[in-house]
């Protein structure tokens, strides 16, 4: 258990303007980044069900829902790569809190 | 390869199994002439992993060298762990033996896998690290009633571990069966004894060791046979695909044994079509439901969780994520050409003919890229993807009897029972008869469980981690009313009915709907004698349709017309295989609710440290060497 002035210590910290730009920051970039996977991930059952066509259209020698599927890899990749990059600087407004 | 040099050691360690090998009666896919050279594969591979085993037992003293390895794996290291953790049997072998014989279907499946590491990036590797020590129950009971919450997240994780763990054995034994010959048992009680001697003795350390090792060997095998089957295309990565849908055998068999003759199209499109969706992955609804419980479960999987304990930060643990999805991605993107071009150049029907479900898709191919059937390279290679395939299973076995040892021991006996209170003797002793336990639980659930179809426990898994654990660890998290009754209803909640709605799903076995099955499959074999009453020529084929027929009607009559299911229904109450569609936003419903009908002050009062340590990781040393 904590001591009384360590809570202090917690919520000074807490209501302090570098925290919370840090939480907001951070709540932003990940949501983001999560509400745009999840769309990407998504819509292959959204379009197998509902437009069939689009995913069977022929590119090339494969169809467009292959190319898709295949390409969820790499555009997922690059989703891990932002929030890796944004939180370069997320990380060090939590450096500024530690000291 | 390590092999010459270390072949009279391997002889002697691979003997005990070659004497097993004789009792056995079924022979697999290797020839006997060179069982011998399998089983030293084998051995060499197991020797390895026991060298490394012994190595990391002489480092490690504490406790939490036991669970998290010190708190001091590099992110590479750790990633690769991740990957060997994660990439199961049945991605390696299911999902290759999927594509082989369904095509685009079993990449959709393929990709919630890997997408499922974006919410653990975003949301959960790094406050773990900030928050937790050894499991998931310590991040929980951070401002939550320690005792209840411990109790409670400790049992909902053993139940993922355990149903995880079971079709990994059993689907392994299956396997090694099929490929070696080695009886079912056997590869059974193999896989829990060389687990025990990896995580008892050597604890996180070598089980982090093997893992790693299963990792880089299943990635360069699966690129090795990339290569090989994209050579005589000249990597052109376009004409081995236009290939495949002009390959007149493939085009065959989507007609025939997909479409059943039924769907009028031509051999070109039906090339076009195994490339398209809809083969496999029937009912939009069930894929959507699989889906989330993927893409939410593994944030959530008790043996994932951990492994971000072992890093000495937040940093490394994002870091550690990284690698693990690169590590992944590539071995997933690896598997879809592998089960490609097991349809192109074994073929769906003779894939069949050796495993319905697809799973011997990739040793085939590479036992036919390495030559065929008869060459010393075609059945090594066959041998080496055995024993890659042997230790994929012992990995993930081996990661998630830690995990789920770890749950027991440091949750249930030191934490809920003991009240924290335990020296460091006690709680190493608890570490390893907690593992011990667990050992004894999953090959005696492996033994019972044969012949049984427990494919889908892995969903199931899956579904009550993001049903259960995911809801109570995201608003602990995120959420300041969150408090010991949201996290309490919740678990205990979602595990329940994510387990309640699979006894009531297709998923369990309906006797009634069998016993039509046989009728109907009777009456149309009926037709096909009446109509070829007249023809001579088919007599031979009458007379397989006429034992079939025979036993259509045994297995109907053997049914009594009041059969019921396991818990008494004579039909599924829901259509509905995964439950994660429902069982996911109950759980998050029962944690809300639960927490705003009960009051926990101490949970309100640690909201603003547990929010600031979240976030910038202070304090965190103390996590690491108490």
């Amino acid at each position: 258990m904590h001591s009384d002035p360590q809570a202090q210590t917690w919520s000074a910290i807490y209501h302090s303007q570098q925290f919370h730009m840090l939480a907001a920051k951070r709540r932003k970039i990940a949501w983001l980044l999560l509400a745009l996977s999840l769309l990407s991930y998504f819509s292959i059952p959204f379009l197998t069900s509902f437009f069939p066509a689009v995913m069977a259209a022929k590119i090339g020698a494969v169809s467009f829902g292959l190319l898709w599927g295949v390409l969820q890899y790499p555009l997922i990749g690059l989703i891990a790569l932002c929030y890796a990059v944004g939180m370069r600087h997320i990380d060090q407004l939590a450096n500024n809190i530690k000291r | 390869m390590t092999l010459p040099c270390k072949s009279w050691m391997t002889a002697v360690i691979a003997l005990p199994l070659a004497c097993g090998d004789a009792m056995a009666q079924s022979t697999g896919l290797v020839s006997s002439n060179f069982r011998g050279m399998t089983l030293l594969v084998f051995g060499a591979l197991i020797f390895l992993t026991l060298a490394i085993t012994y190595i990391a037992a002489r480092k490690n003293r504490t406790v939490g060298d036991f669970y998290t390895a010190g708190g001091g794996i590099g992110p590479l290291r750790n990633g690769l762990a991740i990957a060997g953790d994660y990439l199961s049997a049945a991605a390696f072998l299911g999902v290759s033996g999927l594509i082989a014989l369904y095509g685009y279907d079993g990449i959709a499946y393929l990709i919630g896998f890997f997408i499922a590491f974006i919410p653990v990036l975003l949301l959960v590797a790094e406050p773990c690290r900030n928050l937790g020590r050894y499991t998931l129950g310590d991040v929980l009971a951070f401002r939550n009633s320690f005792r209840p919450t411990k109790a409670v997240v400790a049992i909902s994780s053993i139940v993922v571990a355990v149903f995880y763990m079971v079709p990994q054995i059993v689907g392994g034994a299956v396997i090694i069966r099929a490929l070696i010959g080695v009886p079912y048992e056997y590869s059974v009680v193999a896989v829990g004894l060389l687990m025990l001697v990896y995580v008892m003795f050597g604890g996180m350390r070598a089980t982090t060791a093997v893992q790693v090792i299963k990792a880089v060997l299943l990635i360069s095998s699966c690129f090795v046979l990339v290569l090989l089957a994209w050579a005589p295309y000249g990597l052109n990565v376009p004409h081995f695909f236009s290939g495949l849908v002009h390959d007149p055998r493939l085009q065959q068999y989507v007609l025939h044994d997909l479409l059943k003759d039924a769907s009028g199209l031509s051999p070109q499109d039906a090339g076009a079509r195994f490339l398209q969706p809809g083969l496999y992955l029937k009912n939009p609804l069930e894929q959507l439901s699989l889906g989330l419980a993927l893409v939410l479960g593994t944030a959530a999987m008790p043996h994932i969780l951990m492994r971000f304990f072992t890093v000495p930060n937040a940093v490394s643990a994002r870091r550690s994520v990284l690698w693990a999805m690169l590590a992944i991605g590539v071995c997933h993107l690896l598997i879809v050409v592998i089960g490609f071009a097991a349809a192109f150049y074994i073929g769906g029907q003779s894939i069949i003919q050796l495993d319905k479900g697809g799973n011997l898709a990739a040793p085939m191919l590479a036992q036919y890229l390495g030559g065929g059937a008869n060459s010393v390279l075609g059945n090594f290679m066959l041998a080496f993807v055995a024993a890659i395939s042997f230790a994929t299973i012992v990995a993930v076995v081996a990661g998630l009897t830690l995990a789920a040892a770890s749950s027991l021991a440091h949750d249930v006996y030191v934490g809920a029972i003991r009240g924290g209170q335990a020296s460091e003797v006690q709680q190493a002793r608890a570490a390893r008869i907690a593992t011990l336990l667990m050992a004894i639980v999953c090959v005696t659930a492996g033994i019972y469980a044969k012949g049984q179809n427990v494919a889908q426990l892995v969903g199931l898994g899956y579904a009550v981690a993001a049903s259960a654990n995911l809801p109570a660890l995201l608003l602990t998290l995120y959420w300041k009313r969150c408090n010991t009754g949201g996290v309490v209803a919740g678990v205990v909640g979602g595990t329940l009915l994510s387990i309640a709605m699979v006894l009531v799903s297709p998923n369990m076995s309906y006797p009634l709907q069998q016993k039509n099955e046989a009728l109907h499959n009777a009456v149309l074999l009926q037709e096909k004698l009446q109509r070829s009453a007249n023809d001579n020529n088919a007599a031979q084929q009458r007379a397989a349709w006429q034992a079939e027929l025979s036993k259509s009607f045994a297995v109907a009559n053997a049914i009594p017309a009041d059969a019921t299911s396991l818990v008494g229904l004579r039909a599924p109450l829901i259509n509905l295989r995964n439950p994660g569609l429902i069982s996911i936003p109950v759980g998050f419903l029962l944690v809300i609710l639960g927490s705003l009908l009960y009051r926990d002050k101490r949970a309100l009062e640690r909201w603003e440290e547990l929010a600031v340590r979240r976030e910038t990781g202070i304090g965190v040393e103390q996590a690491v060497a108490h």
